[in-house]
């Protein structure tokens, strides 16, 4: 996951000074800080001239923005319907164990973050698990691991 | 930008990309969508590459989408000039140097061969293309597409470039046929005319509902208002489907083709990718032929040389299934909650910014080009009456074949997975067929005879949806399955109307306690009143729908049902709070597999010796049944 240090301002630049961007604005910011800091949700709020209760409730309704900062990789497992009877359900808990969280967390070392998802549109291969930009195929809880230990 | 497209210009790179489709030399072809490089696609590209340029083999190499087998990829093709072309499947990066042997020997290879291809015909002008040429090698050895149950029962109009071209050239676009369409639209025909094809070809919405595309383009070219807008909605949330992913994936001038003649049919002069943001690939696709697009002055000021003017942009979603929903779709572009309001007014008439805005899914408009290049008339003859045209599924789940496939409407539920789909994996048996996503229901297999059509499909307690179709074995627990979702629409409800919100957490509950043994048949009485409560009382098709896949359920597996809560079993082997996972001390070797997949510690043994599994540390995650040599792990 890209991690830039890039100033809020240089977001602003890039995007249309109107309500209809706030979205994509929240995107653009949770791109290149990885979650979405209460500072950066506030500086919004002010340079859109929204309230700062709207910019929260935009955020929030959305399972894409996140408020907390994620893990250096992260782990999504596939929960859509294929995903789920090919057993997926058994996949995040057996990574969960192994990593010792549950789904939305980040392991203590900070190397794993744990999510899932609803369907990422590879039904054919599933059970399918993505790891930052990387999708793997039919994955049966115990090759997990040897996948998980490629990005110690 | 450089000097817009003229129709004469068209024509030029029509030409163009014929030769680039059919060149002098081989052309390689590698499908490199999110299914293929997940599969080692882009690795199989790269050693192909190497392999061509160590040898100095004049080749045309191309990056493709995916033409839908998925279980096969990766795939290659390879057209040597005059002859049929073949496709590998399951190719891996040390297949390649035969391969390149045998293309600089100019012969066949017939090693991972799936399939040839003699010749098939130009969707967009019906023309033959013969790839065969007499005297020249035929390699009779590989079986014909149009001998495959595979293919021999699909038809492709939405696929028609999928898998051919390279997605980001326009040339090859056009090699096809494409831009034709848009080119005798807006230089021939009134935008009345434009609306009048698609009437006559019947083109019913294929993002699920199936509402008249003429009807919706009328009313947004009849409703006033000083801007209009199109939004191809590619918000495609239905987990188990990935038609749209694969459509902007492999074939993105389709798709905005069709948006361009919506756009100049109901006057909109600007248009809207929503597209998921769980689809990276696709969003970068789809942005990049937008850009070429634009370049070529196919989008902006005074297309084509004539009066019409039209922009597009992609959005990308924020990860809400309600967003599929056009109203909260319009809320979530302008920058608020996904909520969904009543309707009417209807989007036609008051939409984005409250002008008139016809959304349509991606392959509603990517289907229609075909329509207005071939006429309504020759569509309306595909299919049925009332259900014209194709319909592309994602057949996925128990079946030997999964991929996306493309059928006329009409055809049974049966052809489909039988003969396209192979039948049932090896071993087990088909139980039902999912079809229409959380919208949607379970079809038991005694009704599998069903033709597919709106109608039809509903008369069974379920929808045509978006087009996902799962198939299921005994292997999947019915209850687990509605379960799912209900699970998925609990999180997704947006919250705003009451029976949504709390009916469908409280039918929840319920399944829940049906698949830990503790829910009672008075449960299920319950479990009914709440569904019929969900579809008469909610603001929009998310809880209207909700109940299908518990109704349908209950209505062809209510023995499922009762045998959670009478004999708290799951016959299934599903449900982690009924099964039990032992080790059979007769068939297990002390090998120690087990002990190292547990991720609980649960299970105990010495080597050589029988193991045990600690019921209490178990969390049936079954890793210990999957990697048992000798299959001693026994659910029940």
């Amino acid at each position: 996951m890209k991690r830039q240090t890039v100033s809020i301002e240089h977001i602003f630049a890039q995007h249309r000074r109107t309500p209809d961007d706030l979205i994509p604005l929240l995107q653009d910011i949770q791109h290149h800080y990885g979650h979405l800091p209460e500072s950066a949700l506030r500086q919004v709020a002010a340079h859109l001239g929204l309230s700062s209760a709207r910019v929260f409730s935009v955020a929030s309704f959305y399972g894409g923005f996140s408020f907390t900062p994620t893990g250096k990789n992260r782990i999504e497992v596939c929960h859509g319907t294929a995903c789920h009877i090919r057993g997926s359900t058994a996949l995040t808990a057996y990574i969960g164990r192994t990593l010792h969280i549950e789904p939305g967390q980040t392991s203590a070392d900070g190397v794993f973050s744990l999510h899932t998802v609803r369907c990422l549109g590879c039904c054919a291969l599933a059970p399918v698990m993505k790891i930052n930009d990387t999708v793997y195929p039919g994955v049966a809880p115990y090759d997990a691991l040897s996948i998980l230990e490629q990005y110690r | 930008m450089s000097k817009p497209l003229t129709p004469l210009d068209i024509q030029r790179l029509q030409r163009r990309g014929q030769e680039l489709l059919l060149p002098r030399v081989p052309r390689i072809t590698v499908g490199c969508a999110t299914c293929g490089c997940a599969r080692g696609a882009e690795e199989v590209f790269r050693a192909l590459q190497r392999h061509l340029s160590a040898r100095g083999i004049p080749a045309q190499l191309d990056r493709v989408g995916c033409s839908g087998w998925c279980s096969k990829e990766p795939l290659v093709t390879v057209h040597l000039p005059g002859m049929p072309k073949i496709t590998y499947g399951d190719f891996t990066p040390q297949d390649v140097p035969d391969l390149i042997g045998s293309i600089a020997a100019k012969t066949i290879s017939l090693h991972k061969a799936l399939y040839r291809l003699d010749a098939e015909e130009n969707i967009m002008n019906g023309t033959p293309l013969t790839y065969t040429h007499k005297g020249r090698s035929t390699a009779r050895e590989v079986p014909s597409a149009s001998a495959l149950p595979y293919f021999k029962h699909q038809k492709r109009l939405v696929l028609r470039n999928c898998g051919i071209i390279d997605p980001l050239s326009l040339e090859q676009y056009c090699g096809r046929g494409g831009l034709s369409a848009v080119c005798a639209a807006l230089t021939r025909m009134e935008p009345e005319q434009v609306i009048d094809e698609i009437s006559r070809g019947g083109l019913r919405g294929r993002g699920g509902a199936g509402f008249p595309t003429a009807t919706k383009w009328s009313a947004a070219r009849a409703a006033p208002g000083k801007k209009k807008y199109i939004i191809c909605n590619a918000d495609e949330g239905d987990p188990g489907a990935y038609m749209d992913r694969n459509i902007l994936e492999s074939d993105p001038f389709s798709v905005l083709e069709g948006m361009l003649i919506a756009g100049y049919a109901i006057g909109a002069q600007e248009g809207i990718v929503y597209v998921r943001r769980e689809y990276p690939h696709a969003v970068a696709t789809i942005s990049r032929a937008i850009r070429i697009m634009r370049r070529a002055g196919l989008f902006g000021r005074n297309i084509l040389e004539t009066s019409f003017n039209f922009a597009v942009r992609v959005v990308q979603g924020a990860g809400a299934f309600v967003c599929g929903e056009e109203t909260a779709l319009i809320a979530s572009l302008e920058g608020r909650q996904g909520e969904p309001r009543p309707r009417p007014p209807y989007p036609v008439e008051h939409g984005l910014h409250g002008m008139p805005t016809c959304i349509n899914n991606v392959e509603t408009l990517a289907t229609v080009p075909v329509i207005i290049a071939r006429g309504g008339k020759w569509f309306s003859r595909i299919g049925t009456r009332g259900n014209s045209g194709t319909k592309v599924f994602s057949l996925v789940g128990a079946v030997k074949h999964v991929g996306l496939i493309e059928v006329p409407l009409g055809v049974s539920l049966k052809n489909i997975v039988q003969n396209i789909g192979g039948g049932a994996a090896d071993g087990t048996r088909v139980k039902a067929v999912q079809t229409g996503g959380p919208s949607g229901g379970c079809i038991p297999v005694r009704r599998m005879d069903v033709p597919v059509t709106y109608e039809d499909l509903a008369a069974l307690g379920s929808i045509m949806g978006s087009g996902g179709m799962i198939v299921v074995d005994e292997k999947t627990c019915m209850v687990d399955l509605a379960k799912f979702f209900m699970a998925f629409l609990k999180d997704e409800s947006c919250g705003k109307c009451l029976p949504c919100r709390e009916g469908i957490a409280a039918a929840y509950t319920i399944l829940d306690a049906i698949t830990r043994g503790t829910a009672t048949m008075a449960d299920l009485d319950r479990l009914r009143m709440i569904c019929e409560a969900l579809e008469a009382a909610s603001l929009c098709g998310l809880g209207r729908t909700a109940a299908n896949p518990v109704l349908t359920t209950l209505r062809y597996f209510k023995f499922e049902y009762g045998a959670h809560i009478n004999r708290r079993s799951c016959p299934a082997g599903v449900c982690a709070a009924l099964i039990r996972l032992s080790i059979d001390a007769r068939a297990c070797i002390g090998c120690g597999a087990c002990v190292k997949a547990c991720p609980a510690g649960a299970v105990s043994g010495l080597p050589k010796k029988v193991h045990r599994i600690n019921q209490k540390a178990c969390i049936a995650c079954k890793a210990c049944s999957a990697v048992c040599p000798v299959g001693a792990v026994i659910i029940s």
